[in-house]
């Protein structure tokens, strides 16, 4: 087996060289430590919100008159603030918190400003988060399926957003010619790609296009959300994690530049295929239908080559709570990507579209893919962020509630997802296919439950202080000695 | 410091001027910054927008200003304002509002969606779940007493539904009773404008006529829905 000792990575603080290549110096650099733990933290304490109202949507399904009859906590405006909240509450956040972690050292250049990391953060949290959250419950939203925040709040988060954008990005921009590691170049591309991308989803229909003109910009806003932003933030973090738990580099360079260019390429094709047999031009869906096949093996070769980065680590993905979670939501990628894949299609489109089918595919993109890894990322981060270890006993709990429930929240909205598209074709009455579903509603409310749980858990893994041996145990047996034993070092420490 | 030889790629393509484990000069390339930023982040919105986004807007438009009806008209005001409600209340979220072009969409909706129906909609409400039907034929199918019934209280037309209770677009009586407000009205009359258009007008091409040829009609489900 070819173990590569790290290269020997002696910088300071500021004076770094970008991390290039297939390898990652063993310990951060340099470290934005306050802000991280900052968004970490409002990240998992809003999704407990952004939570809460999924599982009150979920359990209006079964009891309709959940709640009452108030407008605010009515099913369409509880679904808006599920939705964006999992968007900006939680997933950005996420990325946020791990981007002030790992950029400095990637990019071997602090971030722009700390003055601005802190009114960004509460720009973000205050100003787009809580108060998209109080005017769509009151009523002012923008019916854009991943832009329900009203305009206003689009004003705010575009302009947080492009001060997140100079944050990450300068450090980068210092030495635009060098060669940078793959996290970077997935940071680099979601930070270019989304401030437009943004602006054409959210205000062009609103304003300028309307109809089946609209609905194309719209579907290409949604994926373009899903694949050029959570997707690029959540390999970043993965490609990062990986290497430094297992003190390797990655597995192979090619696959890491087919991956990444292949993503490239063909993520933003993807988006027309949430219309498929509408009135937008056919060979425009046809195209949107190939791009997503090609995605899919575009990331087959992607996870092949993060997870081969793990061969031989089986005892360590068990031992190791951060890489178990980076690890499963690798997996996670793979089967929904896969499954996008396959569900693009015109013959199975036609029967699954529209049906609970596609939100588990949702939910296990966000909830499996983004989510673990993020988690995963957190959890690496957290001893250097908080400059103590997070107490291993909950976080392991954490990992198999939410593994738990979240599949079967996924395998039971397929299943349902598909009795839904035969009672559809089969003619029956319409009201048939919504009491065929009542069981498997219930269960989804239930697992969506566990899956609060978990966070839960996972925020007082967090927070509490750990005894001595609630730790993560330094891993020893791991298969190689040197730089995993400076990691778990840090750990204790 | 990069790629000393760890893929079989750096190996075999070393050619004698490079430096011994220097990649290739177009993965050097690839590895950078700016090429990340401009080919990779500019480059593929551009293309992304322009083969999927400019193309087919400029094919649209050309198509409906060929397919609309003379018939057709926008919606009125109380339409409007019936249309600010549905987008409001998140009603897109479980009904769609285009029938696609497939035979048991189109057998049980009525005729498929035409682009020229929904130019005057910001921003389009199609939708990409349905828990309850699809209601872009909704146009005449019932009456206006059925529906305020129905929005003030789902489970008294149809007594399993989920869909949530709108007593908000009502005003209370006081001896008991509900009177739709303006929005309510106004909603009611969206609803009836869904679908008016190609009623009046017929399916103008071969999207949206059913298998057998003949203009579907709306013989989806008998009763509540």
């Amino acid at each position: 087996m070819t173990v590569h000792a790290p290269p020997p990575e002696t910088a300071t603080a500021t004076t770094a060289t970008p991390v290039v290549g297939t390898h990652l110096p063993p310990e951060p650099t340099s470290v934005e430590s306050d802000l991280a733990r900052a968004h970490a933290i409002a990240g998992l304490v809003l999704l407990l919100g952004a939570a809460a109202f999924g599982i009150m949507v979920a359990t209006k399904f079964t009891a309709p008159q959940f709640l009452g009859d108030r407008a605010a906590l009515t099913w369409g405006r509880l679904r808006f603030a599920h939705t964006q909240g999992i968007l900006y509450a939680w997933l950005m956040n996420g990325f946020f918190a791990f981007a002030y972690y790992a950029v400095p050292t990637l990019s071997g250049r602090p971030v722009l400003s700390r003055a601005l990391g802190w009114w960004l953060f509460w720009i973000w949290n205050v100003g787009v988060v809580l108060l998209g959250w109080v005017m769509v419950l009151s009523g002012t939203s923008q019916s854009v399926e991943w832009g329900e925040f009203p305009i206003v709040v689009d004003v705010i988060t575009l302009g947080a957003f492009l001060g997140f954008v100079a944050q990450f990005l300068a450090p980068y921009l210092r030495r635009p010619r060098a060669g940078l590691y793959v996290a970077s170049w997935y940071y680099a591309l979601a930070l270019t790609f989304t401030p437009v991308a943004f602006v054409i989803g959210q205000f062009v229909p609103e304003y300028f296009a309307p109809g089946a003109i609209g609905a194309i910009l719209s579907g290409l806003w949604i994926h373009d959300a899903v694949g050029l932003l959570v997707t690029p933030m959540s390999l970043a973090i993965a490609y990062y994690v990986i290497p430094a738990v297992t003190g390797r580099p990655i597995f192979s360079h090619f696959m890491s530049l087919t991956g990444f260019w292949g993503l490239v390429f063909f993520y933003p094709l993807n988006g027309i295929h949430h219309y498929v047999f509408s009135p937008i031009p056919m060979h425009t869906q046809q195209i949107a239908i190939m791009a997503s096949i090609f995605m899919g093996l575009t990331v087959i070769v992607l996870v092949a080559n993060l997870l081969l980065s793990l061969r031989g680590c089986a005892r360590l993905t068990m031992s190791n709570v951060a890489l178990r979670f980076v690890w499963v939501g690798t997996v996670f990628y793979l089967l929904v990507s896969l499954q996008g894949s396959f569900q693009a299609a015109m013959p199975v489109q036609e029967q699954i579209h529209f049906t609970d089918f596609v939100i588990g595919h949702s939910h296990l993109a966000m909830a499996g893919f983004a989510t673990f890894i993020i988690i995963g990322g957190i959890l690496h981060a957290w001893p250097r962020i908080a400059g103590r270890p997070f107490h291993a006993r909950y976080a392991h709990w954490a990992f198999w509630v939410a593994t738990i429930a979240l599949v079967t929240m996924v395998g039971d909205l397929t299943i349902v997802g598909m009795q839904q598209a035969g009672m559809w074709i089969s003619g029956a009455s319409w009201i048939d296919s919504v009491v065929a579903s009542r069981s498997a509603w219930m269960i989804r409310t239930v697992s969506g439950t566990f899956l609060a749980v978990a966070f839960v858990l996972l925020l007082v893994a967090l927070l509490r202080r750990p005894g001595a041996e609630d730790t993560e145990e330094a891993p020893a047996g791991a298969v190689t000695s040197e730089p995993v034993a400076a990691r778990g070092a840090v750990v204790s420490a | 410091m990069s790629g000393e030889g760890d893929t079989d790629m750096d190996a075999v393509q070393d050619p004698p001027p490079a430096p011994p484990g220097r990649p290739s000069r177009l993965v050097r390339m690839l590895e950078r910054g700016t090429t990340v930023m401009l080919l990779g982040g500019v480059g593929s919105l551009v293309l992304s927008f322009l083969a999927l986004g400019v193309v087919p807007t400029i094919e649209l438009t050309h198509q409906m200003n060929q397919s609309t009806p003379a018939s057709w008209k926008p919606m009125n005001a109380e339409e409007q304002l019936g249309f600010t409600v549905y987008k409001r209340e998140g009603c897109a979220y479980c009904h769609t509002t285009f029938v696609r072009d497939i035979p048991s969409d189109v057998a049980r909706f009525g005729p498929a969606g035409e682009a020229w129906e929904y130019r005057d909609q910001y921003p389009q409400q199609w939708g990409t779940r349905r828990v309850g039907p699809d209601l872009s034929r909704e146009s005449g199918l019932r009456s206006d007493a059925w529906h305020y019934a129905h929005l003030y209280d789902p489970r008294s037309t149809v007594p399993q539904s989920v869909m949530p209770a709108y007593p908000w677009l009502f005003q209370q009586q006081p001896g008991g009773g509900a009177v739709p407000t303006e929005e309510a009205r106004g909603l009611v009359a969206y609803l009836n404008y869904l679908g008016r258009a190609i009623q009046v007008s017929g399916a103008q091409t071969e999207r949206g006529r059913a298998v057998d040829g003949s203009t579907a009609t709306r013989n989806h489900d008998v009763g509540p829905r």
